[in-house]
């Protein structure tokens, strides 16, 4: 059994430690006034946003292709086959060049934003979206089909910083 | 209901099952009730005391979501200790089948009306721990009513900070006052 | 004549807020006087053993992240390529293991800054807590920078890094070392200076040298105990052989001692960063490796020196794709064998520090 702290007894020690315990209050509480007078560091954020870094694992998407007008993807099956989730479903028709995506499905509740798709996709065509707000009443919406994932690619580049917004409630769905 | 025959029936001393119905039927009545409704629901969608439950990674964004960039105080989100105390129980992070039964008994311990706010791909329906796995809940909703979905894993703080926005909508929304009345009128008759 | 009392038994958590996570303790105590305290475990048993053996070694750096210690994601993926390099002979180029190195050591500062803020809530200091995610903040813009996720990041591969660093990250991270460096005086201001926490710490919760080893405790826990282990130094991994930095050690065992030997484990950090920045070489950052890597025959330990401790992996592979068995040797797991022998004698009030003080992590004491 482990030994006790001796007791503090008599006058003496009890106003030591008052004066003690004084000293340190004032010492705290000096640091605490001076961060009062540094640069905030909340942001206000429906009305403030941190626009994130161009890596942030967001939401996915197969965004459009101008030139084709279709989504990159070949239909390799390579993230469906890599993903530790199991969360990307993937059916094609048709044999060779007339091969077209009939079913693109990814579970997006389940899905844990690990990237393994998008670094194993041959032509990039799945890509992370620097859109984090998806939240929703609905377990449901939050399975993406191949019209949610194109519609999820951004149409704008990205920036980066603190930037204003105007004050919206919820997200894109 | 007590069954003793001296006691006084509740619906005699107020006609709580016909007060939505008279209430319709004054001039304005209605439109009153809408507005106190709007009040009233207006403060409480602005003061959601969350429970501070954190249960995996989860529950660290949702610290950072409390604490200094985000600071949820400053919207009234202030996280509560006790259930007793709180509105709204975020559940962070997965939930084991141990666990489980506890979460149920935290959420039946919270006063009426409570919400809860699924955060993460775990507690949503299991994420990266649904296939191979003998000891996670696939998903908090089979426990307990899930109002709002937080994706993400784990969710950046101003995903959790919009999944807070939609629930204050929809409180913003609820027939609260109607919904109490009836409530009562039921337990009285 | 001693008065005849009963013992009573307090149940603490798994819902309670300093309890860190969900772990329920079983006090017995006889008055004020804890008796025993056992800690029940397993509301966060993940089976990320078994699930492992389901995924290919690709996968399971996701996997691990999550499944393990989930406050310090990088060092579960350190110790899982650590593991599977060393099966099958992979090569790491050095520019990746120096970004790997200031990898870890970012990480290490993290964790300990979650530590030191929940330390100061369960002694009455909110302060410390917001100060700390002020600091963690900064931490996670950086991983969010080069790596993409904030706390999980699956940022390491077999053979190297995901991404190479991006343009400017090395002085915005110089730039936070001098900003934390700045930082930390304050910190002891605040709460190391302040008698109220010295008198809720120093001497309390005293885990002598002998038990410390006994009960296989490792990390801050031994190190305060008087044990001088690092594996960071024992079995050096990636560039820990080629810089230079001090391993606290204090030898009282108290929570105090604890608390010191992770202020100036940050400060250590801080130095590593440094010399990793100055001497960052160029080059490659990750060798060939398949995406389906097939490990051969065998069995392998790797070990690291986590921010709670040393942390393994006892890896055997079959000559598949994916792992025949992995064990997990988790730091926190040992180092709550300990909390028993440091909560006897004490005060109830005592609780709360000295469960702080050794800085479990339910995911890590589970898996
Ligand atoms: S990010 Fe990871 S979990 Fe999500 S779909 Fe891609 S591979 Fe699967
Ligand atoms: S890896 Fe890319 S190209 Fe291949 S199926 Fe997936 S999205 Fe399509
Ligand atoms: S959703 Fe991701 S971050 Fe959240 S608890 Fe699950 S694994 Fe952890």
């Amino acid at each position: 059994m482990s030994v006790q702290p001796a007791e503090t007894d008599g006058k003496k020690g009890l106003v030591e430690q008052a004066w003690q315990a004084a000293v340190g209050l004032v010492v705290g509480l000096k640091s605490t006034l001076r961060t009062m007078f540094e640069p905030k560091a909340t942001v206000i954020y429906p009305l403030e946003k941190i626009n994130v870094s161009n890596r942030w694992h967001g939401l996915l998407a197969l965004p459009i292709d101008p030139e084709t007008d279709n989504d990159k993807c070949i239909i390799c099956f390579q993230c469906e086959r890599v993903c530790p989730d199991r969360c990307i479903h993937i059916e094609a028709t048709g044999k060779g060049k007339d091969r077209v995506l009939t079913r693109f499905d990814i579970e997006m509740d389940k899905c844990c934003y690990c990237g393994l798709c998008v670094e194993v996709c041959p032509t990039e065509a799945i890509v992370f979206v620097p859109h984090y707000e998806a939240s929703t009443y609905n377990r449901a919406n939050l399975l993406y089909d191949l019209d949610d994932l194109h519609r999820a690619a951004p149409k704008e580049p990205i920036a980066t910083g603190v930037v204003k917004v105007r004050r919206q409630v919820g997200g894109t769905r | 209901m007590s069954t003793d025959p001296k006691a006084i029936p509740r619906s005699t001393v107020m006609p709580l099952d016909r007060a939505l119905e008279v209430i319709d039927a004054l001039p304005g009545g209605g439109a009153v009730l809408t507005k106190v409704e709007d009040v009233l629901n207006w403060g409480r969608a602005a003061s959601v005391w969350p429970l501070t439950f954190g249960l995996a990674c989860c529950a660290i964004e949702m610290m950072q979501f409390m604490a200094t960039r985000f600071d949820a105080d400053r919207v009234g989100i202030i996280p509560r200790g006790t259930p007793r105390q709180a509105d709204c129980i975020i559940v962070a992070g997965r939930a084991t089948i141990k666990i489980a039964p506890i979460v149920r008994r935290l959420w039946e311990q919270m006063p009426e009306p409570k919400y809860v706010v699924s955060m993460g791909s775990c507690a949503t329906c299991g994420g990266p721990f649904y296939y191979d796995n003998y000891s996670i809940l696939k998903g908090i909703d089979q426990v307990i009513p899930v109002d709002v979905y937080v994706p993400g894993c784990p969710p950046r703080p101003e995903a959790l900070y919009e999944g807070f926005l939609k629930l204050q909508e929809k409180i913003r929304k609820e027939p609260f006052l109607r919904r109490r009345i009836a409530a009562a009128a039921q337990a009285g008759s | 004549m001693a008065l005849r009392t009963e013992e009573l038994i307090l149940n603490m958590g798994p819902q309670h807020p300093s309890t860190h996570g969900v772990l329920r303790l079983i006090v017995t105590l006889d008055g004020e006087n804890i008796v025993d305290a056992q800690p029940d475990i397993g509301y966060l048993h993940s089976s990320v053993e078994k699930m492992m053996e389901a995924r290919t070694y690709l996968q399971n750096i996701a996997l691990v992240d999550r499944g393990m210690d989930y406050l310090t994601a990088m060092s579960n993926e350190e110790v899982w390529v650590l593991a599977v390099e060393r099966l099958a002979k992979i090569e790491v180029p050095e520019r990746a293991k120096s970004i790997r190195t200031i990898m870890l050591e970012l990480q290490r500062i993290s964790s300990h800054l979650i530590w030191w803020g929940t330390f100061g809530i369960d002694l009455g200091a909110f302060t410390a807590f917001l100060w700390a995610m002020r600091e963690r903040e900064r931490i996670m813009d950086l991983f969010e920078a080069s790596t993409g996720g904030r706390l999980h990041h699956v940022y390491f591969r077999i053979g190297g890094v995901n991404e190479d660093l991006p343009e400017g990250w090395t002085d915005r991270v110089a730039e936070f070392c001098d900003y934390f460096l700045a930082r930390l005086p304050e910190y002891d201001d605040l709460i190391t200076g302040n008698p109220i926490f010295q008198a809720r710490t120093k001497g309390v919760g005293v885990l002598p040298l002998s038990t410390a080893i006994a009960m296989g405790a490792s990390g801050p826990v031994a190190r305060a105990s008087g044990l001088s282990y690092d594996v960071r130094k024992a079995h050096p991994y990636e560039v820990y052989d080629r810089v230079s930095f001090d391993i606290p050690v204090r030898t009282a065992g108290d929570c105090f001692a604890r608390y010191e030997v992770r202020m100036e484990e940050m400060r250590q950090s801080v130095r590593i960063i440094r010399q990793c920045l100055e001497h960052l070489p160029a080059g490659e950052i990750r060798s060939k490796v398949q995406v389906a890597l097939k490990v051969p025959k065998g069995e392998v330990y790797a070990r690291t020196e986590s921010p709670r401790g040393d942390l393994g992996i006892y890896l055997v592979g079959d000559g598949s794709d994916k792992p025949y068995r992995v064990k997990i040797r988790a730091p926190a797991f040992s180092n709550l064998y300990a909390l028993t022998e440091m909560m006897k004698g004490w005060k109830v009030a005592d609780v709360i520090a000295i469960l702080g003080s050794i800085d479990i992590v339910l995911s890590d004491v589970d898996r």
